[in-house]
């Protein structure tokens, strides 16, 4: 890489964690298909049975609740694509990621409110015209914002009706508190990429009782629910990274986040922080300067050696509007020039300063153009003096 | 070749289950080890230089995916396995073309991934004809060539059998695909770097690959999809539309570049290692079908991977062998059924009598097999099969003549 980088991308990747990356290196070093009945294979199944019991045990889950998968996407597309396939109807939140959306054709969607939060009525109206078994998944966190959902009132609504709940906790896990089994959701999401693991697995939790339709057939792996020979070493560093995330104390983080985004809206008044007003992940910031692209930022940023993201960080290299925050009701305005910062928890606060000259150098070479006229408009917006809540799970 | 790390945790056992998986060359690790440290950001960030490096990495691994099967990168899709790659390549293409054809042709003797997504698509009201294979395990072409109807969208069948390492010959089923214009998909995990492969000259379309089956690491693997003619499917996993559209989800980095090197270092020693392989396998069965009598070699004697031997040995109780060989790890099976006490499937579709596809071993020979390991092998295997033998009364009965078939066992 070429000089001291500053990365401010952490909901996109993590670095690998050097504790997974040494278990994921012991275990590269063995050969054995996990399938086979000799001792080369059963070492490996052993070492995967081990790592799915610390998963387990990170998530208040049982051990054969968890199913491997090659990350969070395939994971969201077992659970609903399964359901689909099963005569369910599908209702997902406005917010999530591509591959709930994407994953099958026909679902409906759940609107949120400009916090970002899922409207409840709305929700409550949607299963009460259901006939059809129902599946719902909402996100426990939103990659773009760091929004966390209200879960358990969701859950309540979801049990009332007699829905069944998955939700895609990639994001939040490690960084918020996630317990399977006193959250009650149906199906969880997990993404090894997220916690400092691996990339190229993740798992999807799911109540034993729940029947699956797997989504890639085959040999039989997984209790029959997910085909293919497991990537052995990368369970493995994944479930070394999960238990130390989750051990991990992102408060500090949060902090440095507060006060990034205070300086910010110091320096620029007409700064929007989209779902500022409710609670959020620590490390995740989405802040729009009006009339500015998004695209220029990043560019201007990368030029300068700092690493953010206008969004996801999926699919094609073009920069397209959010539909998270289009499904938030922001303005074109701020559509199109919204930047999502999101801190790891080794970020300092030297690189969080970094971050704000930057940003006040440009604020500088912007003012003589007529970019910042409405001023004043969004003052009353960006009041806020909360702290970070836990998400009440 | 460099040190040999894989086999530290058993070095009272020799592993000969290079089917079931290789090891993962250390030059291999080596190569990805930047890639899970120094090099970290997701290849679909488009706007840094994190992102970047990660992408560049995983077009130079595109590459050389590409250049071992004669393909453009373009046409290469990384997917979490060969699992997935034929449950995309079939699913894919049947639904992509179901308006106008519902037919999907296969063997008898394909991996069970394979099989199960054909037998799903049957129940979901497609068409599947089950080609047998011949006695040596290789397809009649004329078979398949009767099987074709316009109905027809594609012909799904494996390079290199997983248990008895026979090879099919590619060439004429790519030419009578492209003839009768339908679309040719090859399983092809046991085959590459075994055996040299062009798509284009075997007018392949579609073509599954493992990393773990070419010593590269477990979790990644590659579907081929032609463009000319352009293969088009219909994507089984959904979002943020990596790989063309046709499977999303955040790529490895680190995987996409421990294939590509292994797919480099297997191109570059293909030849040697074949040379090595057959002469091990030479040696192997001379001793073995010199020491022992009535030891059937299932599948083609000639057109075969060097690296498998497929034996069964008359007259021996199946687990009492398995036992008897436990420092030798080989299968009875492929390793994702080996659980189960059945009898292989392939060998059942090859005619072998159900005793003696009972007592069958798959033997694997690979890059770090050694003379003296496989020398080792087989006098276990001798010593184990004459002991069992001396014991078993219908080796005796053999031995003195009777036909065991025309026994009428008593009922119990």
């Amino acid at each position: 890489m070429k000089k001291a980088l500053i990365y401010l991308d952490y909901n996109a990747a993590m670095p690998l964690r050097p504790s997974a990356l040494k278990e994921m290196l012991e275990v590269l070093s063995l050969t054995g298909n996990p399938s086979s009945i000799h001792r080369f294979g059963h070492t490996l199944a052993m070492r995967i049975e081990n790592a799915r019991h610390k998963i387990a045990t990170c998530l208040n889950s049982l051990p054969a609740e968890i199913i491997f998968t090659s990350g969070g996407t395939e994971a969201n597309n077992l659970v609903l694509q399964s359901h689909y396939k099963n005569g369910y109807d599908i209702l997902v939140s406005a917010v999530e990621h591509d591959s709930v959306l994407k994953s099958i054709e026909n679902l409906e969607i759940i609107p949120v409110n400009s916090q970002g939060i899922i409207c409840l009525e709305n929700l409550e109206t949607l299963l009460s015209n259901k006939t059809q078994p129902t599946l719902i998944s909402v996100m426990l966190a939103n990659n773009e914002t760091g929004v966390i959902q209200p879960l358990n009132e969701i859950i309540a609504i979801a049990k009332r009706h007699k829905a069944l709940v998955h939700t895609d906790a990639a994001q939040a896990v490690g960084r918020v508190p996630c317990n399977f089994k006193d959250l009650d959701v149906d199906f969880m999401t997990l993404s090894s990429l997220k916690v400092g693991g691996p990339a190229g697995v993740g798992a999807l939790i799911a109540k034993e009782k729940l029947p699956l339709t797997p989504l890639l057939m085959g040999g039989g792996q997984e209790r029959g629910k997910r085909a293919g020979t497991p990537n052995t070493a990368g369970i493995c560093g994944f479930a070394t990274a999960i238990i130390e995330a989750s051990q991990e104390d992102w408060h500090p983080c949060q902090v440095l986040r507060d006060q990034l985004e205070l300086s910010l809206q110091h320096l620029t008044p007409e700064a929007y922080i989209f779902g500022q007003k409710t609670s959020r992940l620590p490390n995740t910031m989405c802040i729009s300067l009006p009339n500015n692209r998004s695209d220029k930022y990043v560019m201007m940023y990368d030029l300068e050696g700092i690493a953010i993201s206008a969004g996801s960080a999926c699919s094609s290299g073009k920069i397209k509007a959010s539909h998270v925050l289009k499904a938030m009701k922001a303005s074109e305005d701020y559509l199109n020039s919204a930047i999502r910062v999101s801190l790891g928890i080794q970020t300092t606060k030297e690189e969080i300063e970094a971050f704000c000259k930057i940003w006040q150098d440009m604020a500088m070479k912007f003012q003589s153009s007529p970019l910042t006229k409405n001023q004043n408009l969004h003052n009353s917006m960006i009041v806020r003096k909360e702290t970070y809540v836990s998400a009440d799970l | 070749m460099s040190v040999q790390t894989f086999n530290t945790s058993h070095p009272d056992m020799i592993y000969l289950d290079y089917q079931a998986t290789t090891p993962c060359d250390p030059r291999v690790v080596e190569k990805m080890l930047p890639y899970f440290t120094e090099y970290f950001g997701n290849p679909h960030s488009r706007n840094h230089q994190f992102g970047w490096d990660a992408e560049a990495a995983v077009e130079i691994a595109r590459h050389q995916v590409a250049e071992i099967l004669g393909a453009n990168p373009k046409e290469i899709i990384f997917t979490s396995g060969a699992t997935e790659s034929n449950n995309l390549a079939l699913k894919g293409v049947a639904y992509f073309n179901q308006a106008e054809k519902n037919h999907i042709i296969t063997t008898v003797t394909e991996h069970k991934c394979v099989l199960d997504t054909c037998r799903h698509l049957e129940q979901q009201g497609f068409d599947v004809t089950y080609l047998p294979v011949k006695e040596n395990g290789l397809l009649d072409l004329k078979k398949l060539e009767e099987a074709i109807t316009e109905k027809t969208a594609l012909v799904s069948i494996m390079a290199v059998n997983n248990e008895i390492g026979v090879i099919q010959p590619l060439q004429e089923i790519g030419a009578i695909c492209r003839k009768k214009n339908v679309y040719f998909h090859t399983d092809a995990a046991q085959a590459v770097g075994k055996i040299p492969l062009n798509v284009k000259e075997m007018n392949i379309d579609l073509l599954s690959l493992s990393s773990h089956k070419l010593y590269g690491p477990k979790g990644v693997g590659v579907l081929y999809v032609g463009r000319k003619p352009r293969v088009r499917l219909t994507s089984q996993m959904n979002g943020g539309g990596q790989e063309r559209g046709m499977r999303s989800g955040t790529l490895s980095p680190a995987l996409c570049v421990g294939l590509g090197e292994a797919c480099r270092i297997a191109q570059e020693e293909m030849g040697t290692e074949n040379t090595h392989l057959t002469q091990l396998n030479r040696y192997f069965l001379e001793k073995i079908e010199h020491s022992l009598d009535q030891v059937y070699l299932n599948g083609d004697r000639l057109q075969r991977i060097p690296g498998n031997l497929n034996l069964s040995f008359a007259h021996v109780e199946g687990e009492g062998l398995m036992m008897a060989i436990k420092n030798l790890a080989v299968s009875s099976g492929s390793a994702c059924t080996s659980e189960s006490l059945e009898p292989s499937y392939v060998l059942r579709a090859l005619g072998v009598d159900e005793g003696l596809a009972h007592t069958s071993l798959r033997i694997g020979f690979g890059r770090f097999t050694t003379l003296q390991e496989v020398d080792k092998a087989s006098e276990i295997i001798i010593s184990a099969v004459r002991k069992l033998r001396e014991m078993s009364p219908l080796w005796e009965m053999a031995q003195r003549g009777i036909d065991l078939k025309t026994i009428n066992w008593a009922a119990h």
